[in-house]
């Protein structure tokens, strides 16, 4: 009777096991073709808005080319024009675009130069900047939120709320400006702008670097360490901490074991989008500092109407948003067992 | 009662931080109404000596062709307050309607609505104004709508949210019963329950607009010298930080105090509706991220 039964239970369980098994695979694939359809939408979206630049595309392919009498500019146009598929209907131009893109061609800059070789060369600088701000954000605000959780002193905690509010009504320029003002002008301890690759010696990069790189970096903290004094009370008031202190764990352990590994969860998410929106930052910080990535690209290309490097950059930063966002929901999902029953 | 006492009475049963938010933001919009009255001097005229200190005639200085740093600072809050205020405007009417249509009707409508802004959200916020202003131009209503733009994706999803959750409520359930259009429920129910929240979530609308719009102009795409706006005077600050380290001050604290001030009064609203905490955070992510 007893051994029936655990069976009838082992099967239903294997059943139960299986069924969420498969609508998780299938609830990731609904997101899979979810992404599929964001990425073309947004893709269709910035071939439309360089479509209704002003000029055609073969002028913007062309450039200014002073030295080309009227005539040639037209006869150059319309060969150009053909060539690039202008005369096709619009959604066929969207696909040669887009098949282009996909391999890495986005035509070419005024200067002549491929896309593709231009921003290349922006990429490393960018990525120093933003994985040096991620970092120090992220665990600054760990520890921010941890000293502001565990303190005995009213004043701390009340200081530190008041100073990552102050930061994030803060615009990022200003921000930048105060750190210049005493840092460079006052102190003469960093330079004011430029950049210094890593491979001209670490000290003089990290002197460029550390502006920057605060400059990005702590409203992102400030708006983390929101979210994570948050997420740190909300865990602290629920019932399994109260049960940890009842079994007479140390504060300490209550803390590092309890609170803080589901406290932190809510504010992945944040982290996510913040990173995968970095770019409006770094537009900001780069112009800033003169640091030579793709955020003072992007501005660079604007001032110059330099539209093929434009829509390159808009691309490139709207795919990764999406993606991050799709990797932190995956990520979330695995970390936090509690989110997969709702697929 | 007198009308003083009265007032008194009435300002006494505000929350604090919107008290405090309004004391904050009242010079300015006085000063965006007459910047006249609080100028010392005029925002265009050459009064003197290029990069002068701070001193008794000029309170902050002078600019790099010797204008008054003050006067500019209060001028310029002409631009850059009209420009917020009627982004977030816009923003606020067009993605509540979207979004608290979306989320009363739910179901397909509801999901297309989602993808849509799903999509825009995809494209970060200076990015796609940048693209815009380049596209159709630097025309202060250019600013405006592409601000607006960029941020009603969010203020949609928001009040996507809040329609979903009064959807649900027993009062809209019995109107429906009672045979009320959906237009009806959404103008008689909807919106007015929904109202509080909203309005929490758009005045973090109207800080992240300050922020975008200064960080607009200091790209040197909002307001065009010799116009003065908080983005352009800190970016000629730039230039001479070392000549004349306190040229930014003047704007950078305008931009700070204007774009604080709407937090305040949403946080001080937020204690006057008794809306929930999280709501409350929920409603900061607008228009920032």
């Amino acid at each position: 009777m007893t051994t029936t039964t655990a069976a009838i239970d082992d099967l239903a369980a294997d059943e139960l096991a299986r069924s969420r098994w498969s609508s998780r695979l299938l609830g990731i694939l609904a997101q899979v073709g979810q992404l599929l359809a964001v990425l073309v939408a947004v893709s269709f979206l910035t071939f439309l808005l360089l479509n209704a630049l002003p000029g055609s595309a073969a002028d913007a392919r062309i450039g200014p080319l002073p030295n080309f009498s009227p005539e040639d500019r037209a006869e150059l146009r319309a060969s150009l024009s053909k060539q690039l598929g202008l005369d096709k209907p619009l959604l066929w131009q969207y696909f040669i675009w887009i098949r282009d893109a996909l391999s890495g061609d986005f035509g070419l800059t005024y200067q002549g130069l491929t896309v593709r070789t231009v921003v290349g060369d922006r990429l490393s600088a960018t990525l120093e900047l933003a994985v040096t701000s991620v970092v120090i954000s992220v665990i600054g605000s760990v520890a921010v939120s941890l000293l502001a959780f565990r303190t005995r002193f009213r004043v701390v905690r009340a200081a530190l709320q008041g100073v990552t509010t102050l930061l994030l009504v803060m615009p990022a320029f200003w921000l930048g400006l105060l750190l210049v003002i005493v840092f460079a002008a006052q102190l003469n301890w960093f330079p004011s702008a430029g950049y210094v690759p890593i491979s001209d010696g670490l000290t003089e990069n990290f002197k460029v670097l550390i502006m920057p790189a605060l400059t990005l970096a702590l409203p992102q903290l400030a708006l983390f360490f929101r979210y994570l004094n948050a997420g740190l009370h909300d865990t602290a008031n629920t019932s399994f901490v109260t049960a940890a202190r009842a079994r007479g764990l140390s504060e300490r352990s209550i803390v590092y074991r309890h609170v803080l590994p589901n406290g932190v969860l809510p504010t992945i998410t944040v982290v996510g989008l913040v990173v995968g929106s970095l770019i409006s930052g770094l537009v900001i910080v780069e112009s800033v500092f003169s640091w030579p990535g793709l955020g003072l690209l992007l501005v660079d290309s604007v001032r110059t109407k330099d539209y093929n490097t434009v829509a390159a950059i808009v691309l490139l930063t709207a795919v990764t948003y999406v993606v991050v966002a799709f990797v932190v929901d995956v990520l979330y999902r695995l970390i936090d067992p509690r989110t997969r029953r709702r697929t | 009662m007198s009308v003083v006492r009265r007032l008194r009475a009435f300002i006494g049963r505000q929350p604090a931080p919107l008290i405090a938010g309004a004391v904050l933001l009242a010079p300015f919009l006085f000063v965006t109404l007459v910047p006249g009255i609080l100028a010392t001097h005029g925002p265009l005229s050459i009064e003197d000596r290029p990069l002068l200190g701070p001193s008794a005639q000029y309170w902050l200085g002078t600019d790099e062709v010797g204008r008054d740093l003050f006067s500019r600072s209060l001028y310029a809050a002409r631009n850059d307050i009209l420009v917020s205020l009627s982004s977030a405007f816009v923003a606020f009417t067009i993605g509540t309607i979207v979004g608290l249509f979306a989320g009363y009707v739910s179901g397909r409508i509801d999901t297309i609505v989602m993808r849509i802004v799903d999509v825009l959200l995809s494209f970060p916020t200076i990015v796609l104004a940048l693209f815009l202003i380049v596209v159709f131009g630097r025309q202060q209503w250019v600013q405006v709508l592409a601000i607006a733009l960029v941020m009603m994706p969010s203020m949609a999803r928001f009040s996507r949210g809040t329609g979903l959750v009064l959807r649900n409520r027993g009062y809209v359930e019995a109107s429906r019963i009672a045979g009320a259009s959906r237009w009806q429920i959404l103008r008689l129910h909807v919106l007015p329950n929904s109202l509080p929240t909203l309005l929490v979530a758009a005045s973090v609308l109207a800080s992240s607009a300050v922020l975008i719009s200064a960080s607009l102009s200091y790209l040197g795409l909002g307001a065009q010298p010799p116009d003065p706006s908080w983005g352009n005077m800190l970016r000629s600050a730039y230039g001479v930080v070392y000549q004349a380290p306190l040229y930014g001050i003047g704007p950078g604290i305008c931009v700070t105090i204007v774009s604080g001030a709407y937090i305040l009064i949403g946080e001080g609203l937020r204690r006057k509706f008794r809306t929930d905490r999280n709501v409350g955070a929920a409603a900061a992510t607008v228009g920032t991220i």
